[in-house]
């Protein structure tokens, strides 16, 4: 099978493909949406962090 | 907004076409399709920080969409596999009645992810040498993965066109 003869077909299905369009406000909802995402892992990361010291700090036997 | 989340936001707007051609090569149902769009477009936004121009914007789109893609459905592996083939069936659009379409769409949907990849690549008109660079492979594994993929499409798909055609 030539490959070449699917070319067109695929230009074809791209261009179908980008009539559907995302708005754009629905794109930039889904990057903030990960930013906060990301924003909110490192927090409780960091707090974990912090509860983690304190209990070694302060609760050792002896 | 900032002008890099505005500059990202036109990019992906005016390549769309692009990213959701590959989500349906990849993904049959509308739902994973949409979440391999997500997880294309995070994957572009945090590489866009380091984006310098060097390359086209479409085959920068074209490496991060597909290399993000191919580790998700290798990571969904199993998922994929025990989908039932009525899925696979209803998710040939109303577009598909175009015949080329159709063979297109049998052609993409018969290949190995990765034979996928470099087929799409080589559809978009990309040579031996950037496939390889975009995937990460050799342009010789590149060529000899196309020549058997013509070979075993060849052996698949001729007859049937064959048969299609005959009045």
């Amino acid at each position: 099978m030539n490959l070449n003869n699917l070319k067109p077909a695929w230009r074809q299905f791209r261009v179908l493909n980008s009539m559907q369009s995302m708005d754009k406000h629905e794109i930039l909802l889904m990057i903030e949406r990960a930013e906060e995402m990301s924003a909110s892992n490192i927090n409780t990361y960091v707090i974990n962090s912090i509860l983690f010291v304190v209990l070694i700090i302060f609760c050792q036997g002896g | 907004m900032k002008l890099q989340k505005r500059n990202f936001i036109r990019i992906i707007d005016a390549n769309q076409g692009i990213i959701k051609s590959l989500c349906k090569a990849y993904y049959q149902s509308a739902d994973d399709q949409k979440d391999a769009f997500q997880d294309i477009v995070l994957q572009l936004w945090k590489s866009f920080e380091t984006f310098r121009g060097e390359s086209e914007i479409g085959t920068w789109i074209y490496r991060v969409s597909l290399n993000t893609v191919l580790t998700k459905v290798r990571n969904e592996k199993r998922k994929i596999a025990t989908e039932s083939i009525g899925a696979l069936e209803l998710s040939i659009s109303t577009a598909m009645a175009d015949g080329d379409l159709e063979l297109l769409h049998n052609v993409i949907q018969s290949l190995k992810d990765l034979d996928k990849a470099i087929v799409i690549l080589y559809l978009e008109g990309y040579k031996n040498k950037e496939i390889a660079h975009l995937l990460n492979l050799t342009t010789t594994n590149v060529s000899t993965r196309l020549n058997r993929v013509r070979a075993e499409l060849k052996a698949k798909f001729e007859k049937q066109q064959y048969e299609f055609k005959q009045p």
